[in-house]
């Protein structure tokens, strides 16, 4: 069907447009190999950091007799090392990629590009030496030591201009709406970590200001630099790989404007019952239940750019990942914006509920899509095939139980602690421990979660290292038969 | 929205010498990913739902409503979700004359006249059913406020120490605080005197602001006022007192 589709003025049939996006791949070669290699390093990494805190849940003495070993601190390394390891690296090799191609502006200054990116992975090993050694601050989300974050800020300013760059230097009069996420973000991330970090731990402010910045940061971290970059791979892969436009611009724009607006005064409701001003906790739950509107908005151009073609999206290994994760977008923001309901906080807050929200966000939605980015990305960067269809297979098949049974585990374990804390009659032991067997399946779904990042990285580094890998002459890397022509 | 853009000038050149290389079979090997790559991604223009724009309608409403309900006035000292702001100003909490009393003794006075209000024997005088207390409130307050010494007979027994002034000659209590404290001494341990309000020790304090030295046992009956009325229903018990403290056997030096 894709082969007599109107040729659009980007038609990569046209062979100037092949060339020009084969050298913006080539321009962005080694740096974004290096942030995909960090990424999954840090990826697996932070992986050995989230089994020990998970068995930990249930088995307090697991691995307690070492200092740099106890919760506290191996949990605060886990979300560092997954927060600005994993997802930032992959977000820069991903979101750099598609703004590089999008923009068709090639990356001019990649030796910058590339040793910026190595400070930013030597002030993040930094900082989770610190976190482990002890140094961690108090602060959910920026746990890393004063010693580091200048070296990531900077870092990360020397990183974020290369997209920067490339939208000021594109070409072509329309702007895609991958290109409006990945631009915003790039300002957003900046602004929100240095005005955190000034707020809290360089120049503190008093009070309970200080708690507002800190969800406020927190929240926006997920919203407004996980969330655009993974929305942004999802409408460039989407009806990249189809062959398809996306269903509405309109849909775009409005979902686009709606999260700008209303994301940003979402995290307040993490305080909710706090010693704050009502009416900001109230904004912050309207502007919750507000979200409701971006969501379904781009769950329904999504949807229907998807729609009638779900076969070609069950072979692509890129669109099998893009599309597990472009549903739980909606699925967890809709519970998101229920969730920030005063009613409902009552229950699920301080409880395991928002554990499993959490993950839910940034592993079935983030994650997810950014994998599909990267079995999508590593064949042109390369010039090679994934080598084991299997192994991508396993990784899909692993990752999307294990964070189902995680999500639910953690969510209806959550919700069964949380009406169990509200009732007076039942001792708080009692409640603790009625926990246990939720956290056991936790530890559990965090074994499937470690098989697949093993069997991803597995695959990646042998596409990486193995010479003679498949080369791309003999076709894609599908999931299933090859009939009806190539979709990846 | 399909705009013919098709190649940028720049490319030019290199695109035909690139055009000869792409026949060469590595080159297209090299590109045999970009040669199956679709399109870059275009939007279409279907436009938005209307039911959509109307249930998105319906969630702003709500969510004006739901501000102009939760807002608590936009009051920066406004913490509770139900706080009306057209409600007026919150009314301070008013503790009762006894149980602020209750908290001043314990910290004041129970060091020397005991939890148990009844004092050690010889030392420190008892406040239960001691008529220097349930008497006249003039006498007990001039006490309060100015202090005491010199010797003084309680309950057929002779004390003879030093109590501290609690006016603003000494520890600087205030009306309200000396108030709660005398209603709760003639109240407590079986006690039943009348309460002393606020403004009859607003009265005293006035009084004997001008006065730097303590009571003798001897002056405290000297020159009383008359009993003052606390409410029409207190007035009964407190001739009763009053009639009680006229049969005093303490007797004064």
């Amino acid at each position: 069907m894709s082969a007599d589709q109107k040729q659009g003025p980007y038609s990569s049939n046209s062979e100037a447009v092949r060339l020009e996006l084969s050298q913006i791949d080539a321009s962005i070669r080694s740096a974004a190999l290096f942030f995909v290699i960090s990424a999954i390093t840090w990826l697996l990494i932070g992986t050995v950091f989230a089994l020990l805190v998970a068995v930990k849940a249930h088995q307090p003495n697991f691995a307690s007799t070492f200092e740099f070993l106890t919760f506290g601190r191996v949990r605060s390394a886990h979300l560092n090392a997954m927060a600005l390891g994993w997802a930032s690296n992959i977000i820069f090799a991903v979101g750099l990629w598609i703004m590089a191609r999008l923009c068709r502006a090639p990356i001019i200054h990649k030796g910058i590009l590339f040793i910026a990116g190595v400070f930013w992975n030597i002030g993040l090993t930094v900082g989770i030496f610190g976190i482990l050694r002890g140094d961690i601050t108090s602060v959910e989300w920026l746990e890393i030591p004063k010693y580091a974050t200048p070296l990531l800020a900077i870092s990360y300013a020397l990183i974020g201009v290369w997209g920067v760059m490339a939208f000021r230097f594109r070409k072509g009069d329309h702007v895609y709406v991958s290109q409006w996420y990945i631009l915003a973000a790039l300002f957003w991330f900046p602004w929100l970590y240095v005005v955190a970090q000034v707020m809290i731990i360089w120049l503190p402010a008093r009070g309970v200001v200080q708690s507002v910045t800190n969800w406020w940061f927190a929240h926006n971290v997920l919203g407004l630099w996980f969330t655009p970059m993974a929305l942004a791979t999802a409408y460039y892969l989407i009806p990249k790989v189809l062959g398809r436009p996306i269903y509405s611009y309109y849909l775009s724009v409005l979902g686009f404007w709606a999260l700008a607006i209303f994301y940003n005064w979402a995290g307040i409701h993490h305080l909710i019952g706090g010693p704050i001003p009502v009416w900001l906790i109230s904004a912050g739950i309207v502007a919750s239940v507000m979200m409701v509107i971006p969501v379904v908005v781009v769950g329904i151009n999504h949807h229907m750019s998807v729609v009638g073609l779900h076969k070609e999206v069950w072979r692509s290994p890129t669109l099998r990942f893009v599309v597990f994760g472009a549903i739980s977008y909606t699925l967890v923001s809709l519970i998101g914006s229920a969730m920030a309901l005063r009613t409902v906080s009552e229950i699920t807050h301080f409880t395991h509920f928002t554990v499993g929200h959490a993950h839910h966000g940034v592993y079935a939605f983030f994650t997810m899509i950014m994998f599909g980015g990267v079995y999508y990305m590593m064949p042109r960067l390369l010039k090679r095939e994934w080598p084991s269809s299997f192994l991508i297979k396993l990784h899909f098949w692993a990752c999307a139980l294990g964070i189902t049974i995680m999500v639910v585990a953690l969510q209806v374990g959550g919700w069964i602690q949380g009406l169990e804390m509200n009732n007076a009659e039942i001792p708080f032991l009692e409640v603790v421990q009625n926990t246990i067997p939720w956290l056991k399946a936790r530890s559990v779904s965090g074994l499937f979660l470690t098989m697949g990042h093993i069997a991803f990285a597995a695959n990646f580094f042998w596409m990486l290292f193995v010479a003679g890998a498949v080369r791309a002459k003999q076709g894609p890397t599908l999931l299933g038969s090859n009939e009806g022509g190539a979709v990846q | 929205m399909s705009k013919e853009h098709i190649t940028d000038p720049n490319a030019k050149g290199r695109g035909s010498l690139e055009k000869a290389a792409m026949q060469d079979e590595h080159m297209q090997d090299v590109h045999a990913q970009l040669m199956r790559e679709k399109e870059e991604p275009q939007e279409g223009f279907s436009p938005v739902p209307i039911f959509l724009m109307f249930i998105f309608a319906a969630l702003c409403f709500w969510g004006g409503v739901y501000l102009v309900e939760h807002s608590g006035g936009y009051r920066w000292d406004a913490y509770s979700p139900d706080f009306n702001p057209s409600a007026g100003a919150p009314k301070p909490i008013e503790i009762a004359l006894f149980d602020r009393g209750a908290k001043v003794y314990r910290n004041q006075c129970a060091q020397c006249h005991q939890a148990d209000g009844n004092g050690v024997l010889g030392v420190y005088p008892p406040l239960v059913a001691s008529n220097w207390v349930t008497g006249h409130p003039q006498v007990v307050s001039r006490i309060l406020i100015n202090g005491l010494n010199g010797p003084i007979v309680v309950k057929g027994s002779k004390y003879n120490g030093n109590m501290p002034a609690f006016g603003s000659s000494g520890l600087a209590l205030s009306d309200k605080d000396i108030a709660g404290v005398i209603t709760y001494i003639r109240q407590e341990w079986g006690n039943s005197a009348s309460d002393v309000t606020v403004a009859t020790i607003a009265e005293y304090t006035d009084l004997y602001a001008g006065r730097s030295v303590p009571w003798q046992a001897a002056d405290l009956k000297e020159g009383l006022g008359p009993v003052p009325e606390v409410t029409a229903a207190l007035v009964e018990e407190l001739t009763v007192d009053g009639e009680l403290a006229t049969e005093d056997d303490v007797t004064s030096y």
